[in-house]
């Protein structure tokens, strides 16, 4: 009896502090809500982003061979924006595909403006869309190529 | 002389990611796209261009703005 009557008393301690040590822990009364309460800066305000990657680049000249093989390349980009809504940034993007050749250096760059569109608006999933107002490749010769062609041109111009 | 080449045109992208955060600030991204340009120069050809990356990202925050503010 004596055991049962110590988890009564004890049973009833509980109940009477679990209010009070609630109570200290509420913070009652009036108190403004952020938008950080109930989501927790998912995306708000300005954002910078830099990017790094790998991608294969193909192209068609329409000269009966059809798509050319693939090329891998590295690929940097830039980019900055503003967030529009939880759904919804927008920004400006700039993309650099470089591949080394052993003559030459072929590279593919753009400049688009990007939207990335989050489905769900707590959700960290997205999808992005662009148009590029530029983009533009350039084959360029190595340093050595081009200073033998120099040197060539020069020596031309000597005998001349 | 060929070089340089120069060719100039218009191009779209889509792709997808996922934000893996990393700080309040801090996101990481990983990411594919395809994109696709038509370029004219002294040809006219089509390119596609598939991308796999890591894109970093810091953002702001609006709450930051308003601290900045209210100091003032």
């Amino acid at each position: 009896m004596r055991w049962l009557r110590l988890i009564i008393m004890a049973v009833l301690f509980g109940t009477m502090t679990a209010p009070l040590s609630a109570q200290h822990e509420c913070q009652c009364g009036l108190r403004e809500v952020k938008e950080s309460d109930n989501n927790p800066n998912r995306r708000s305000g300005i954002w910078a982003s830099l990017g790094a990657g790998a991608g294969v680049e193909s192209f068609n000249a329409y000269d009966g061979l059809g798509w050319a093989n693939g090329i891998w390349g590295g690929v940097v980009s830039g980019k900055a924006g503003l967030t529009v809504g939880q759904n919804l940034t927008i920004g400006g993007e700039g993309q650099l595909w470089i591949h080394e050749f052993p003559q030459y250096r072929r590279m593919l760059g753009s400049i688009m403006i990007i939207g990335q569109l989050y489905p769900v608006a707590r959700g960290d999933s997205f999808s992005r869309v662009g148009q590029g107002g530029l983009e533009m490749t350039s084959a360029s010769t190595t340093r050595r190529r081009l200073l033998s062609k120099l040197s060539g041109m020069a020596g031309a111009l000597w005998q001349a | 002389m060929s070089w340089p080449t120069l060719d100039v045109g218009v191009a779209y992208v889509v792709g997808a990611g996922w934000d893996i955060r990393m700080s309040r600030e801090l996101v990481i991204s990983p990411i594919v796209e395809w994109q696709h340009f038509t370029l004219a120069g002294d040809r006219t050809y089509h390119g596609k261009l598939l991308n796999v990356g890591l894109m970093i990202t810091w953002s702001g925050h609006e709450s930051d703005l308003d601290q900045l503010l209210s100091e003032e």
